[in-house]
């Protein structure tokens, strides 16, 4: 049984419908196990299109077809497939079927002068989007040619399982910023940062301070003050690409969004800064905002990235920007 | 794209997963349990589990060009073997249901008919290859037979089928779920906006709701167990009559209007009920029975509970049960549903155990499944079961019916288990005579509290006397408004408590048998007029017909203070009391036996006197005693001496002190009986 988001797939209408690039490229194998059953039902049934259970029309029977072949062999050239401007044709028993690429032609084009992905990957990708109607001007299916790919980290990354980042114990710049999200509806994930575990709950996601690929500093996604009976928590919430931060308190649940890195002052309020580089707190927060206006007076506060706490239990926060640390 | 959260909390998205997961479980027959059409159409049009094509849709076209969906009526759309098949040239989803229904504006399911049994037997023997083991089946066959394999059949109904045992391991009986809060909150939020001009934004989960939030909560209540369809109806319902319906907390009357509100969406979620012959809808009351203080204080305290029990989740706090209240007949049990009802705020539906009953075996269960799950779509409700010994009377014992036990035993169980499921449906239980029984009702846990109502002190006679008198004078004033000079009915300056009171205490007509010796008297008589509150409307009712007939004009001048003039009203009274022959008078065994019954149960007391305290109730010396002792079974001096004359001194009319001695006789002169029954 295959889901995607939660939702059995057993049909195309909602391989379309709950479509996530991610999910789908961590989940290939059991895709490709689908899709193989329902190649096999076709040629079982003598070819009969009746027998399609999955896809609709021997049209999509074809883009499936190919679509095996490159989840299964992904560095083998797809030959009978041609990405020609604005169409795909493919060849099949010496006929041509065509396929108009619409809205996908132009991130073909971009994909290709990306020079990040081969040849065998754009094609693969576009049979993809091509079976996923995307190329309809009313599709909502954001179409991206990338692939899971360990040696960059992006600024959004997404995982199901248990994954690892590079350690390093002092901070190295350029700094940048980046997110890890657990889209697993189901079950938490673990981070491995050197020697630290971060456990990751469903839709948990994570901040860290990277110079390259190497994670400087592990920002904490949750916080519980059980003193004062406040906890925070950055998670993602459905579709988005950016952390929100939820601050739980006895009256209930606050959010926050585009939340990236998140402290509780020694007297329990709540202070976050988010992705536009804006530090928000309380106006009777003075402690922190002392420090705040500190930090801003620097000349390389616009190249403000996260905060975090020391990790003295003083109330003392370091700021961190591209290239400099306040400290 | 969608999110799939929202998908997998909508009713429909939930429906469709589980058909899902009984297909991947090769269980391809479906029971939609569900009351609309509507459900079906969607599941259908989703396409999301099997390709679907509905082919030509007009209703003139009755073979349309190669469509997966299949209506079928009949049961032969399966034949008995594989090579007769016909409709099996692709994967299919059967629907139970004809054409032309599911394509009219009609969105309700009839009362099941016949279900497909032939049709659904065929279907498991070929695919299970129960038949035709041995023989050898053609390449078209097995094409056929995979074919059927991949199909769905699927049979909405209005309820749980009994499905036969062969068809149980090939099939599944699925619920369609009710819209939860969020998607029910989404859906009138859409209402309002299309209709109101609302504005709606999402909320943390990606709703679309309205701004307020408590408005969308309150009504979700009242909605609960409803369609989407019997909501449109309802709300449009409720704009007509109301007008704008949608308000803020900042509006000054929001109270008043979400009130009326809430009112007029129960008075339309009545009518499901109607549909039931075991389900009678009656009207609550605000007017509170006199004498059943502390009933009523106990209902009171738990208001909030029973109206809106999602706010105690934090305290993991269930909702109240219900109460069951026992005591002798017209002594206001049914009177205090009905306010119960009104304190609450809820609808009062009073299931009657004598119309469950059917023909068929099993019919009877089938009615109570019914019965209940419309219960259940109208909850948050009050449920009135009156006279619950004479409905399951029997269902102990070894005379008991079989019917009787099991419906019986599915009311418990229902009763117990609906908390968890989140019903909040508060039941209300009368008896009279609770040795009839099972004694498993009684355990700790069934009920939040029992009740009993006893025979009411003078005190509480005059209480219910003065409400019946000013509750009559109210009324007529009302219908006769036009006329500012009409008389009242009663002059209740003249025609109130005192009054009633004294005549009860007066030793020549409600207490020829007072006992002269008091405390130290040890026997009974019927001389004297004990009431209840049955009885004393009975008496206004006489009094009222001796004075329109004539009754004592002469002799007697009037004062002209009222429709029933007061002077000759009081005589009239004082008539229909010596006429009457109440309760108290010819049934002191009965209410001894009665105060005996709940005694043993842990009852509490209803009212706030109290007359004859338990304390003063113990078999066990009775039952201990040898054949020489003479031990009684009620003795308030028995373990403190001295508190009987305490007790009965603080008695303050000569009324309670009579019936006082008289009941506490009675229950010792019955001793013997009483403890026979208990043994």
């Amino acid at each position: 049984m295959v889901t995607m988001q939660g939702v059995i797939i057993l049909r195309i209408s909602d391989f379309r419908r709950f479509f996530r690039l991610g999910e789908f490229l961590n989940k290939r194998k059991q895709f490709l196990d689908l899709f193989r059953e329902e190649l096999l039902r076709y040629a079982r049934s003598y070819n009969k299109p009746e027998a399609l259970l999955f896809v609709d029309n021997e049209r999509e029977l074809l883009l499936l077809r190919l679509l095996c072949q490159w989840l299964e062999y992904p560095d083998k050239e797809i030959t009978v497939a041609k990405i020609d401007g604005t169409t795909l044709h493919i060849r099949d028993n010496n006929e041509t079927t065509d396929f108009k690429l619409g809205r996908i032609a132009g991130h073909i084009a971009s994909a290709k002068r990306g020079n990040q992905l081969t040849g065998k990957n754009i094609t693969g990708l576009t049979l993809l989007y091509v079976l996923l109607g995307t190329c309809n001007e009313d599709s909502d299916i954001p179409i991206l040619y990338e692939l899971p790919d360990s040696d960059r980290i992006k600024p959004f990354n997404e995982r199901w399982d248990d994954f690892e980042i590079e350690y390093s114990d002092t901070v190295q710049f350029p700094l940048r910023r980046c997110v890890f999200a657990n889209k697993n509806p189901q079950n938490s994930i673990r981070l491995t940062w050197g020697g630290h575990i971060r456990t990751l709950h469903p839709y948990d996601c994570v901040t860290g301070l990277f110079c390259g690929n190497v994670c400087c500093v592990l920002l904490p996604n949750e916080i519980v003050d059980n003193i004062h009976h406040i906890t925070l928590r950055t998670t993602v919430a459905g579709d988005s690409a950016s952390p929100r931060l939820e601050v739980h308190t006895a009256s209930g649940v606050e959010y926050h969004d585009n939340a990236v890195s998140i402290g509780v002052t020694n007297t329990g309020m709540p202070v976050w800064s988010t992705a536009d580089g804006k530090i928000h707190y309380p106006r009777d927060c003075f402690a922190f905002g002392i420090r705040v206006n500190g930090f801003l007076k620097q000349n390389y506060a616009d190249s403000f990235l996260a905060f975090a706490d020391d990790g003295t239990d003083s109330g003392h926060y370091i700021f961190y920007a591209e290239n400099n640390i306040y400290n | 794209m969608t999110d799939a959260k929202k998908y997998l909390r909508s009713s429909l998205g939930r429906t469709i997963e589980e058909i899902k997961k009984s297909m991947l479980s090769h269980r391809r027959i479906c029971f939609l349990v569900c009351s609309d059409v509507n459900m079906v159409r969607d599941i259908v049009n989703s396409a999301a589990l099997l390709p679907n094509s509905l082919g030509d849709m007009s209703d003139t076209n009755d073979t349309p060009p190669t469509p997966t969906v299949c209506f079928t009526e009949s049961d032969t759309f399966i034949k008995p073997t594989l090579d007769k098949q016909t409709m099996f040239d692709r994967p299919r989803i059967f629907v139970c249901l004809d054409k032309p229904h599911y394509l009219s504006g009609n969105d309700t399911l009839e009362e099941q008919a016949k279900l497909p049994i032939d049709s659904l037997t065929n279907y498991v023997n070929i695919t299970s290859e129960l038949i035709e083991s041995n023989v050898k089946v053609s390449k078209g066959g097995e094409r056929t037979l995979g074919y059927m394999r991949q199909s769905l059949i699927i049979v909405p109904l209005k309820a749980k089928p009994k499905v036969p045992a062969i068809i149980e391991p090939f099939s599944t009986t699925i619920t369609v779920p009710f819209m939860d809060e969020k998607e029910c909150g989404e859906f009138v939020s859409k209402f309002l906006s299309n209709c109101e001009g609302v504005n709606r934004s999402p909320d943390s989960d990606g709703y679309l709701m309205a701004d307020n939030r408590h408005f969308l909560s309150q009504i979700y209540y009242c909605l609960h167990g409803m369609t989407q369809r019997q909501i449109l109806c309802t709300l449009n319902d409720c704009k007509m009559q109301l007008g704008n319906i949608y308000c803020t907390e900042a509006d000054a009357d929001y109270d008043s209007r979400l009130a009326a509100l809430k009112k007029c969406i129960r008075k339309f979620s009545n009518h499901i009920v109607e549909t039931s012959r075991a389900l009678i809808i009656e009207n609550p009351s605000d007017k509170e029975p006199a004498g059943l203080g502390r009933l009523s204080e106990w209902l009171r305290k738990h208001r909030q509970q029973v109206a809106n029990p999602r706010y105690f989740d934090r305290y993991c706090l269930e909702a109240p049960k219900g109460i069951l209240v026992s005591g002798v007949p017209g002594s206001g049990k049914s009177m205090m549903a009905k306010f119960v009802a009104g304190c609450f705020g809820l609808s009062l539906v009073r299931l009657d155990f004598g119309n469950l009953g059917g023909s068929y075996v099993g019919q009877s269960e089938k009615n109570m499944d019914d019965a209940l799950a419309m219960i259940e779509a109208l909850s948050p409700c009050v449920l009135w079961v009156d006279e619950m010994e004479k409905a399951f009377s029997g269902a102990s014992g070894n005379s008991s019916s079989d019917v009787t036990k099991r419906l019986f035993g599915k009311f418990l169980t229902w009763m117990q288990e609906k908390g968890e499921r989140g019903i909040s449906c508060f039941v209300f239980a009368t008896a009279n005579d609770i040795s009839k029984m099972p004694p498993e009702m009684f355990r700790s846990g069934r009920f939040d509290g029992k009740f009993f109502t006893f025979m009411p002190s003078a005190a509480e006679c005059g209480k219910i006397f003065e409400s019946i008198i000013e509750g009559q004078t109210k009324k007529c004033a009302k219908e006769s408004l036009r006329n500012l000079q009409a008389k009242p009915l009663f002059n209740c300056d003249k025609i109130n408590a005192s009054l009633f009171i004294s005549i009860l205490n007066d030793k020549t007509k409600c207490l020829k048998g007072w006992p002269e010796n008091e405390t130290a008297e040890c026997g009974v008589n019927r001389r004297n007029k004990f009431f209840t509150g049955a009885d004393i409307e009975q008496v206004i009712k006489k009094a009222k017909t001796l004075f329109l007939n004539g009754f004592a004009v002469v002799g007697t001048t009037p004062a002209g203070d009222a429709e029933f003039d007061s002077p000759r009203f009081v005589k009239c009274l004082e008539e229909a009391i010596v006429e009457t022959r109440t309760y108290g008078e010819t049934n002191l065994a009965d209410i001894a036996r009665c105060y005996a019954q709940l005694a043993v149960n842990n009852f509490s007391q209803a009212s706030e006197s109290c007359l004859l305290p338990f304390d003063g109730y113990d078999e066990m010396p009775a039952m201990a005693r040898s054949a020489q002792t003479d031990v009684k079974l009620y003795d308030l001096d028995r373990y403190k001496p001295g508190a009987e004359s305490h007790h009965y001194n603080a008695l303050t009319y000569r009324y309670d002190k009579c019936l006082y001695i008289m009941v506490r006789n009675a229950i010792n002169n019955l001793s013997s009986e009483l403890i026979k029954q208990r043994l």
